[in-house]
């Protein structure tokens, strides 16, 4: 997804990737993006609280004015209520 | 919230210098120093210790550090006995300046977490190499959409599209006048494992972008899943 993020934003336009992987990011380091420390299915939170996903798109959407350099990542404050663990779902179990 | 983009705009310095960021040693020293946090102390911390400047004890207690997911996934793959996942990394980014403010902005989304509309084929979760990238009409209702990947949890995003697609909420921006206006058309695809990524490269993103470019598209989101 990063890749994409940089080719469009070399085509011309403008992107922000909304990332739960930081390390993930910081590697392949698309133009911009925010981090949350959320699970990987909750890049805006949680089913029907508005208030947050709100929030979180919000915060992706003003680092397009506020990142100047190429490859920036910030960290969104928000935590997820409880520690939880890497679940990448039934994929990796299959082959596993 | 005490926290501000400034803030997270001064961290860029410890992130491209591969350190880790000051307020995340902060939230390291209460979490194993102090179960309750005397505020006067937190502030002295702050402030003396790390250099910190900005007080914000919403900064301080976040219980975990983020997922080491590259350690993880290559010792998944080690285990499986595959040959070592080639990473892209990338020292550098390229970056377009924003060219309007965001209130005349006209923005898109890309999902790339096997969302597709119900009167559609659905994503093939065991897929290799696929390139399909759909586009989605941005009326469409936010129960109209089925998930379909096995290799991350879908159960919230089930329950509402917006917890991966905020659509409703960026429809909502637009009618507030927030941003500009909301893209005839978002997408998803890019699912993952992909591993002719010049194919993607060269081909797919940029057919997406050329579509972009289309639809007067001034910024867009990207979500990875």
């Amino acid at each position: 997804m990063g890749l994409v993020a940089r080719v469009v934003e070399e085509f011309g336009i403008p992107t922000v990737v909304v990332s739960t992987g930081r390390d993930l990011s910081a590697q392949v380091r698309p133009p911009r993006a925010v981090f949350v420390n959320f699970p990987m299915g909750n890049p805006f939170g949680k089913p029907s609280d508005s208030h947050q996903q709100r929030t979180i798109l919000l915060d992706a959407l003003h680092a397009l004015d506020s990142i100047h350099e190429g490859g920036a990542m910030l960290d969104l404050p928000y935590e997820w209520p409880a520690p939880f663990a890497m679940n990448l779902g039934s994929g990796y179990s299959k082959s596993a | 919230m005490g926290y501000t983009v400034g803030r997270a705009v001064r961290q860029q310095a410890s992130y491209r210098q591969n350190k880790p960021i000051k307020c995340r040693k902060i939230k390291k020293f209460f979490r194993s120093e102090a179960n309750r946090v005397d505020e006067a102390e937190l502030y002295r911390h702050c402030v003396g210790k790390a250099g910190y400047h900005s007080y914000d004890p919403c900064a301080i207690s976040t219980l975990m550090e983020p997922i080491a997911y590259v350690a993880r996934l290559n010792e998944f793959y080690r285990s499986q006995g595959f040959p070592p996942y080639k990473w892209t990394v990338n020292h550098s980014a390229p970056l377009t300046p924003m060219k309007k403010p965001l209130t005349e902005c006209r923005i898109a989304l890309l999902t790339s977490g096997g969302v597709s509309r119900k009167d559609t084929a659905p994503f093939n979760p065991q897929a290799r190499n696929d390139l399909r990238v759909d586009a989605i009409a941005n009326d469409t209702a936010a129960d109209f959409f089925a998930i379909h990947d096995d290799y991350y949890s879908h159960v919230d995003a089930d329950r509402d599209i917006n917890c991966i697609f905020p659509l409703e909420r960026l429809r909502e921006l637009a009618a507030e006048r927030v941003i500009g206006s909301v893209a005839p058309h978002h997408y998803s695809g890019f699912m993952g494992r992909t591993y002719i990524r010049s194919a993607v490269v060269s081909e797919a993103a940029p057919a997406l972008a050329r579509k972009l470019r289309d639809e007067s598209v001034d910024a867009f989101v990207l979500v990875p899943a």
